[in-house]
């Protein structure tokens, strides 16, 4: 892996590029990323959670797991995952943002956070972020799809359904190396992850040729 | 409470319509069932899995939840589950029968495989493991069972009775009643 280009993302905000096929996103981050892939030359093969859950039999994705379009095509595999053994990246999510953190507030349901009922809700989110990134490729929030949330590990119980966040986090930041498999445009979020101990941070992406 | 329509929907077939506010959706089955629904003044603003997943903080669909839309408003009341005890309701694959659903909704223009919202699989009953491995346990409910949907705002609805060949070749009908006015 020669060339190397890295970005450096805020927290709180968006970023989307255009990539080839064959090379590789990397990662390197200690907090909660939403991150959505399209085909490059047709949009509305977006990312999809369900047939990704589908190909891998898994609601986790996990390393050597394909990244699927709506019709169930590959777009990305996890070659490297360094929150392996440390915990899972959720498929469940949608996006934070300003209409969910409101509605959370106004049900009274911001303990759900793990920080106590009177916490300061940002003005917005990952659905702001990822919109606002995307907006230069003219896609709209009803087209982006729901995320691969990196980082956000969830508790869930296998019989009951139950869902409930957790602080497990990496200490530090470490990689998630994801592979393409044809020309995309990939776009992600630095969430504020208002579940976490140190609230979202920061996050390095590069975007290695192979 | 009074019948407003009643059809039957047989396998391999789908079914789309108007429920208004307040009406309660009966949908009476024993093979998969695929539902979606769109808010009808605007058909971009549809039933998201992610959104009721999160809202209700369950990965299985059942009473006492609530259906939410991509633009995280309510869209349904989930108020009676036939299937508790049997098995579980899906939110995680993809439609059964996504050419049929794409027919069902033809009459509303404009949808295709790059914009069909993912279904509520009824009946569809996947096990999911601790380690989050989905295996798929096909186990209809023995005699038909109500799932009954409440709308909380206007909607188009879509249902297609989808018997895969997991749960069974033949299939058996399904039975969409609206109540109320």
């Amino acid at each position: 892996m020669e060339n190397k280009t890295e970005y450096y993302i805020e927290r709180n905000s968006g970023w989307a590029k255009e990539i080839r096929g064959g090379q590789i996103v990397r990662l390197s981050a200690k907090t909660i990323i939403d991150f959505v892939a399209f085909d490059l030359s047709d949009f509305s093969e977006a990312f999809d959670q369900a047939p990704t859950k589908e190909e891998n039999s898994s609601i986790y994705l996990r390393e050597g797991h394909l990244m699927m379009s709506r019709t169930g095509r590959p777009l990305m595999t996890l070659i490297h995952d360094g929150f392996r053994g440390i915990g899972t990246h959720d498929l469940q999510f949608g996006m934070c943002g300003r209409a969910r953190h409101q509605r959370a507030a106004a049900e009274g349901r911001l303990n759900e956070y793990l920080h106590g009922g009177d916490i300061q809700i940002p003005d917005h989110g990952c659905a702001e972020n990822l919109t606002s990134a995307l907006k230069p490729w003219g896609i709209k929030y009803t087209n982006i799809p729901s995320p691969v949330n990196f980082f956000q590990n969830m508790a869930i119980h296998s019989e009951t359904g139950i869902m409930q966040r957790t602080q497990i986090r990496p200490e530090i930041p470490v990689n998630i190396d994801l592979l393409a498999e044809k020309d995309l445009l990939v776009a992600f979020s630095a969430c504020p992850d208002m579940a976490s101990k140190t609230g979202g941070l920061p996050v390095k992406v590069s975007i290695l040729d192979s | 409470m009074k019948i407003a329509s009643q059809s039957t929907v047989r396998p391999h077939e789908g079914w789309l319509g108007e429920v208004n506010r307040g009406q309660t959706i009966r949908i009476s089955g024993k093979s998969m069932i695929d539902f979606i629904c769109f808010q009808r003044h605007n058909l971009k603003e549809y039933f998201d899995t992610a959104r009721t997943r999160i809202y209700n903080l369950n990965i299985f669909p059942t009473a006492g939840q609530r259906l939410f839309s991509k633009q995280n408003n309510p869209m349904m009341r989930f108020l009676s589950d036939g299937f508790t005890g049997l098995g579980t309701h899906d939110l995680q694959s993809g439609h059964g029968c996504p050419e049929l659903m794409l027919d069902t909704l033809r009459p509303l223009g404009s949808f295709d495989h790059g914009n069909l919202p993912d279904p509520m699989g009824l009946f569809r009953n996947m096990q999911i493991s601790s380690e989050g491995r989905i295996k798929p346990k096909p186990k209809g409910p023995p005699e038909m069972a109500d799932i009954d949907l409440e709308a909380e705002i206007d909607l188009i609805c879509a249902v297609t009775n989808c018997p895969a060949t997991e749960l069974s070749a033949s299939g058996a009908n399904c039975t969409i009643t609206i109540f109320g006015s």
